[in-house]
């Protein structure tokens, strides 16, 4: 009996020694290789949004740049959710089953990013969110989670100032028809999107404390559009003829939408418009006059630290080592004021 | 007796669990049998990819399909048809099984290649090349598509001196173009002047010469997307071009383009079926890998003739906005 006692225990202890050898073997096998090559995912929520397809070419750019500093040779796959969560939801299981080293993700509902974190945090894979900021209590969800935007608390102070310091020089540049009050409307941006609602408050709330004297007409939600932006400023020009003299546009595109409106109206009376982002549609806006002005967020430094955190991560390095990152998570871009 | 027994029974239960355990984490004992994934590479002759949602909707439906591992990839700079080469040469190098590549200048192309070794086949986005190695080439006839425009621009007034706009006849099939647009103006008597486009403002100073100094009524047509996307911008931008320019043709499929179309910037339009173009070589990739060879074929592509009408003409509504 002593003997078969002692023939299982042997066996039990060479049992888990061959299991121990063979993880060990295959963790060596895989520490042994230096990756020469990355394969990055980038999960757009809608691909034709101007900011977002901006983006996407300094992504493109910025990985090229990266390929020939480093000679690592970075795969980058695009896809476009077309504001459909479901459908990024698949694109991202999709890429972690082919291996993909990181994701970088512009999530299409915000709230919903836990689903997607679970799933890459099962299979090892970090994720860089952009421009729509998952909440806090997924992002604290695993610490292979960043985050790479614009503070938009700064973007709508600066906007609120390119109109204050008019203001403050000449205040009928502002107040077009002198009669001590600043008509406005407002373009705001998704509701859902933490940027909207920021952008809003801190824009209108620094030209108030600028002393510019504020009435606000009206205000409607245009999603980022031009065309939604577009039909919405027309129906504000029928409706309150003569009357608004500012237009405060969460985007360039909303910005460019009410430019659209009051071209197809034939409306040739001055209106002070200004937006946020600085896309090259919008500066361009700003160079022939029809924009007062805009904030420029830097789409090279944008996609820079978003390419720069995802490859570190892909080669299993310190993303800090590359950017300056606040809380150990959060990368802010530099964003300045473009006026006249 | 009874304690012996339970030690044998807990080392036996510690052994199946030992076992069970080899066997559900680790393949030391069962090698789980993987289905099969191609690693397949697309190398395309632009430098963002943004352009061939169209071509990629077709290669991603049959990756999913086919179990292919897709690697999308773009140039340095646009058409840089060295870099073109270097990375067929790095991605099978790399592991790819098959390469599919849209050649951004096809003779310039098929000379390099002749000098080469390929380890995997390719498959070419265009007309099939001499290398044995190059397997299938999809395309459409672009002497037809040539010949599509030129008929179409032929039927407005002969008073108008046709202009064929190029980023340089070596590039993608802008000569075939060139010659069935040729050919289908040819018994006709009127001026007929190829102009490269070798810089970015070339474009605008070209219509812009339609104004000033001289005042001429002229029509467009574009041998690549390129330039019919930069000719339209320009048109766009001003009405007075407008009125100079009778009409602008050309071929392409982007976004864009439709949308200049639909906005009637431009007059009339060669396109083809861009998924089934994507979906195709991705499946004549694979079958290639599968087969180790097999028939070299070239696969023709139907090129239709569209104006502003036909974009909602369901038949190509579905093969202009193929939905996913």
């Amino acid at each position: 009996m002593k003997r078969i006692w002692k023939v299982l225990s042997a066996a039990l202890i060479l049992g888990l020694l061959a299991a121990g050898m063979g993880i060990w073997k295959q963790q060596k096998e895989q520490q042994g290789q230096e990756k020469t090559a990355i394969r990055l995912g980038i999960l757009l929520y809608r691909g034709d949004d101007t900011f977002i397809s901006n983006v996407r070419q300094a992504l493109e750019e910025q990985a090229k740049a990266y390929e020939q500093e480093t000679g690592i040779k970075v795969v980058l796959t695009i896809e476009d959710a077309k504001e459909s969560q479901n459908a990024q939801d698949s694109q991202a299981e999709r890429l972690i089953s082919l291996g993909y080293d990181a994701l970088c993700v512009n999530i299409v509902d915000r709230s919903t990013a836990s689903g997607m974190i679970s799933d890459a945090m099962s299979a090892g894979v970090p994720v860089v969110f952009f421009n729509r900021e998952p909440v806090e209590e997924d992002l604290n969800l695993w610490e292979k989670l960043y985050y790479v935007g614009a503070d938009a608390k700064e973007s709508a102070v600066l906007q609120g100032n390119i109109v204050a310091e008019d203001y403050q020089e000449d205040p009928l540049s502002i107040d077009l028809n002198g009669d001590g009050k600043v008509n406005y409307v407002l373009l705001e941006g998704e509701t859902s999107h933490q940027d909207s609602l920021i952008r809003t408050e801190w824009s209108i709330q620094t030209l108030m404390e600028a002393g510019v004297p504020l009435e606000k007409l009206t205000g409607g939600i245009g999603n980022w559009e031009r065309s939604q932006a577009s039909a919405l400023m027309e129906q504000w020009l029928e409706q309150f003829p003569g009357q608004i003299e500012l237009v405060i546009s969460n985007n360039d595109d909303m910005a460019l939408g009410a430019i659209d409106a009051m071209e197809r109206l034939g409306i040739l009376d001055k209106i002070n418009i200004v937006g946020i982002d600085g896309t090259p549609q919008g500066v361009q806006a700003l160079e022939r006059g029809k924009l007062l002005g805009t904030v420029q967020s830097d789409r090279t430094e944008y996609a820079h630290a978003i390419v720069h955190i995802a490859a570190a991560l892909a080669l299993g390095e310190d993303p800090a080592a590359a950017v300056e990152l606040e809380e150990g998570t959060y990368y802010w871009t530099h964003q300045k004021a473009l006026t006249r | 007796m009874e304690r012996r027994r339970h030690s044998i029974f807990l080392a036996c239960s510690a052994g199946v669990l030992v076992l069970l355990y080899l066997l559900s984490s680790t393949n030391l004992i069962l090698h789980e049998k993987k289905a099969e994934i191609y690693p397949i590479s697309v190398i395309v002759e632009d430098s963002s990819d943004e352009d061939y949602e169209k071509l990629r909707k077709g290669m991603d439906q049959a990756a999913e399909a086919l179990h292919v591992d897709l690697n999308f990839i773009t140039l340095y700079e646009p058409n840089d048809q060295k870099q073109q080469i270097q990375l067929i040469s790095r991605e099978i190098s790399d592991g790819a099984q098959a390469v599919i590549f849209s050649p951004a200048a096809p003779a310039e192309a098929a000379l390099s290649l002749d000098e080469m070794v390929l380890n995997s086949p390719l498959i070419v986005l265009g007309n099939l090349f001499p290398h044995s190695q190059v397997l299938c080439g999809i395309s459409i006839d672009y002497m037809e598509a040539g010949r599509l425009l030129g008929e179409a621009a032929g039927k407005l007034s002969e008073e108008y001196p046709i202009y064929l706009i190029t980023q340089g006849l070596d590039y993608g099939y802008a000569r075939e173009m060139n010659d069935g647009i040729r050919k289908a103006l040819g018994h006709r008597e009127r001026q007929v002047a190829l102009y490269p486009l070798n810089s970015e403002d070339d474009c605008r100073k070209l219509i812009e010469s339609t104004v000033y100094p001289h005042s001429q009524q002229v029509i467009l047509i574009a041998l690549d997307e390129k330039s019919l996307e930069e000719a339209a911008r320009v048109l766009e931008e001003s009405s007075v071009y407008g009125e100079q320019v009778m009409g602008l043709f050309g071929i392409g499929g982007t976004n864009r383009i439709l949308n200049y179309l639909d906005k009637g910037i431009i007059r009339g339009l060669v396109v083809h079926n861009w998924f089934d173009e994507g979906y195709l070589s991705v499946e004549k990739a694979v079958e290639a890998i599968q087969e180790g060879g097999g028939l070299r074929e070239q696969i023709t592509l139907e090129a239709c003739y569209i104006t502003k009408e036909d974009l909602r003409d369901p038949a190509y509504e579905k093969m202009l906005y193929p939905i996913d």
